[in-house]
């Protein structure tokens, strides 16, 4: 066990990341959006690397449910950047041809979307 | 890649603590580097996550340390670029084959991330540049400008 200094430095910087975390998620579900989902995404990211280089000082919270929100943040994340990348690099003489692309993408975005609201509704505050 | 363990159990203190962090995480991310020279795909995506995993734990120093905000910052940069060049590699191979010109111009957009890539991190290393303060601290990365990206 790393000494007091060290654990109580760790705890200062758990309860910020938690509650940043708790505001994104609060605020992400009162009102989804991209930029919120971001927020979210981030902010669980940072949870998670402060699992990672503190674990041995920290109280130990549910990394498997952060994990949960990180994977299902990712896809929906990952749907709404590679249609924005699509639609930046598209040649007008094939727009047609990508339509339907562009909408299977839309599609994974807004049921990745639906999930993330509600494994969140579902969620009980952090560390547990 | 999985983030290696730090053992922090004979740490002296918080500044200790933070060091031994930053000497791990920093040295993920020069085992990871030649994948800038080598444009593989895997390896950029492995390389961008360290790079991410290190300014995370950066910016949380940075109140003890301010000497290593110039490093995260840049960190910052290399992960956007590195991050532009990863949706450009998940896009291509989802594309038709009837879009031959947006496939060339993703592809091209591909090498321009690539090369801003290059570009940030051998500017890291020049005399006074981003990762002075975060070389210092670590005591990691002196000789890694030269030739590493080019």
């Amino acid at each position: 066990m790393p000494d007091d200094r060290i654990v109580e430095w760790a705890c200062g910087l758990v309860k910020h990341d938690v509650h940043t975390f708790e505001r994104a998620r609060k605020r992400f579900l009162r009102q989804p959006s991209a930029k919120r989902l971001h927020d979210l995404r981030t902010s669980a990211r940072r949870l998670r690397s402060l699992h990672e280089d503190l674990h041995e000082a920290i109280p130990s919270f549910s990394i498997k449910r952060l994990r949960h929100v990180i994977d299902l943040t990712g896809e929906a994340r990952d749907a709404e950047v590679l249609r924005e990348a699509l639609r930046d690099a598209l040649d007008v003489r094939e727009r047609r041809a990508a339509r339907g692309m562009l909408r299977v993408l839309r599609r994974r975005e807004r049921v990745a979307l639906r999930l993330i609201v509600r494994a969140l509704k579902h969620m009980r505050s952090w560390p547990s | 890649m999985k983030a290696r363990r730090i053992d922090l159990s004979d740490a002296c203190g918080v500044d200790d603590a933070m060091r031994r962090i930053a000497i791990v995480r920093f040295a993920e991310v020069l085992t990871l580097v030649p994948a800038l020279r080598r444009g593989k795909v895997r390896d950029l995506h492995d390389l961008r996550i360290a790079c991410k995993r290190l300014r995370y734990s950066l910016e949380r120093f940075t109140p003890r340390e301010p000497a290593l905000l110039e490093a995260a910052s840049r960190l910052s940069q290399l992960q956007d670029a590195l991050g532009d060049l990863h949706d450009r590699d998940l896009l291509l191979p989802a594309l038709s084959k009837d879009l031959h010109v947006t496939a060339q111009r993703i592809r091209m957009q591909r090498e321009d991330a690539l090369a801003r890539a290059r570009a940030l991190w051998r500017d890291a290393f020049a005399p006074y540049g981003p990762f002075e303060g975060l070389m210092r601290f670590t005591g990691l990365g002196y000789g890694f400008g030269d030739g590493v990206a080019g």
